[in-house]
């Protein structure tokens, strides 16, 4: 019986590593929660781009995004001045629903969890349901002379605007 | 029997009484691509279609009278499609339909080419759908299949190409379904560049002055000028830089051919292209 159990917590510990390692590679691309709740017609959303894992310092970045036009208006965009030290392009054109801040700062780079990049935020226009989505042209790049790409920004975010 | 007939009666009434006038399109396109619904400056709305290309929109509200509402896609990569316009007469109170609506593809291309190489031009289109691309006057013509993605590839060799302007137009099919050939892209064979050094020294050298040549006139559009960013960290003046990336990004967007002076200064990773990754590889070289 005592071995049973045994071998019953060695499994249970490899499968809790397994799990682990696969949280690991899964963790390399960054998902966006998928449903962002209610939000009235006469509030605000906020919408932030952060980089959760650093594995490598990094030192540029171009966060691109799409929304929904038809639901919001972008109102003001907002990015983190302590990482981007310097600003490529800050740009937001309503009329196509399309959005990119890029930039970054110089060596040695930034290395912090949780790193916020910018904030986007949207005035709902009417009710329905809005999204933004990530573009795959954002990247997220190390400092390392080669520009490698660390993270992905990927996915998509949804409110449900209501009166 | 009576109150059926009334009932009947009443239903057909409720169906015609609109209100206001309803156009619905259906159509396919690239998979999760973005239709753009505008007539002159106006868009009247988007609709996502699904991950096999399908969408449908109805659009409230038009105005009465003629209306040409232009579509196209946008995928997620952000290429655009080609135009395609439906035209026709919108009356107060009716309903609408225009299903089978075939979009082009979306493409990518680079409006300059070089001799004795690759060009690659790809896109999105409807999964499955065959995509032909037709360089126009070159007696060259490529059928590509896109994938379940959507992706397809038309890369050509321009070995055999004399020097010069070109332009190619695409076309996609599926079944019976056909978008038509798109208006023609246009793009300029030059020669292949000599390789520059490696180490892109002259970006890096202190002082105000900007790298000469770098003048934002190109032909047919001079006194264009826009602000530029300096960037100067510890006394090392990168403004030329900087204005290489904006010139060479600026112009690529008005689909504007971009001299190679303004490439070889900004393409830190010689990928023919000045885009983040040579900033992040400048921003390291700056210890």
């Amino acid at each position: 019986m005592r071995i049973k159990i045994k071998r019953v917590l060695i499994l249970l510990l490899l499968l809790i590593f397994f799990i682990y390692i696969i949280f690991r590679i899964y963790n390399k691309y960054f998902y966006v929660p998928k449903y962002g709740g209610n939000v009235g017609l006469n509030s605000q959303i906020i919408f932030q781009v952060e980089v959760p894992y650093t594995p490598i310092a990094i030192n540029a970045a171009q966060v691109d995004i799409r929304y929904d036009m038809e639901h919001l208006s972008l109102e003001k965009i907002e990015e983190n001045k302590t990482f981007f030290k310097y600003i490529l392009e800050k740009k937001n054109e309503n009329s196509i629903g399309f959005a990119r801040v890029s930039g970054g700062l110089p060596n040695p780079g930034m290395q912090k969890n949780n790193l916020r990049l910018v904030t986007f935020y949207f005035k709902p226009k009417k009710i329905g349901e809005a999204w933004v989505d990530y573009s795959p042209t954002g990247l997220v790049l190390a400092n390392d002379g080669k520009a490698t790409e660390v993270y992905k920004l990927k996915g998509r975010k949804v409110w449900k605007i209501k009166n | 029997m009576f109150f059926i007939n009334f009932v009947k009666a009443l239903e057909s009434e409720v169906t015609v009484q609109v209100g206001y006038a309803v156009t619905n399109f259906i159509g396919t396109t690239c998979p999760n691509c973005l239709v753009y619904f505008r007539e002159g400056s106006v868009t009247y709305g988007t609709a996502l279609a699904n991950s096999v290309g399908n969408f449908t929109k109805s659009i409230e509200f038009l105005p009465d009278g003629n209306r040409s509402v232009v579509m196209f896609s946008v995928d997620s990569a952000t290429r655009r499609g080609g135009n395609i316009t439906q035209d026709f007469t919108l009356v107060d109170d009716s309903e609408i339909t225009f299903a089978n609506i075939y979009l082009l593809p979306t493409v990518d291309y680079g409006s300059t080419a070089y001799s004795f190489s690759t060009y690659h031009i790809y896109g999105s289109s409807v999964p499955g759908s065959t995509v032909s691309v037709e360089y126009v006057g070159t007696g060259k013509f490529v059928v590509a299949t896109a994938g379940v993605d959507g992706i397809w590839n038309a890369d050509i060799l321009t070995d055999d190409m004399a020097l010069g302007n070109y332009s190619f137009r695409i076309k996609s099919e599926k079944g019976l379904a056909s978008s038509g050939w798109s208006a023609g892209y246009n793009f300029v064979l030059i020669s292949t560049p000599v390789a520059p050094t490696p180490t892109p020294t002259p970006i890096l050298t202190p002082g105000p002055t900007s790298t000469p040549g770098i003048s934002m006139v190109p032909t047919g559009k001079s006194g264009f000028v826009r602000p530029v960013p300096t960037l100067t960290i510890s006394n090392i003046t990168i403004k030329s830089w900087t204005e290489a990336w904006e010139a060479y990004n600026f112009f690529a967007e008005q689909g504007i051919v971009v001299d190679l002076k303004y490439l070889s200064i900004c393409d830190l990773n010689f990928d023919k292209k000045c885009d983040i990754r040579d900033f992040s590889i400048l921003m390291y070289r700056l210890k």
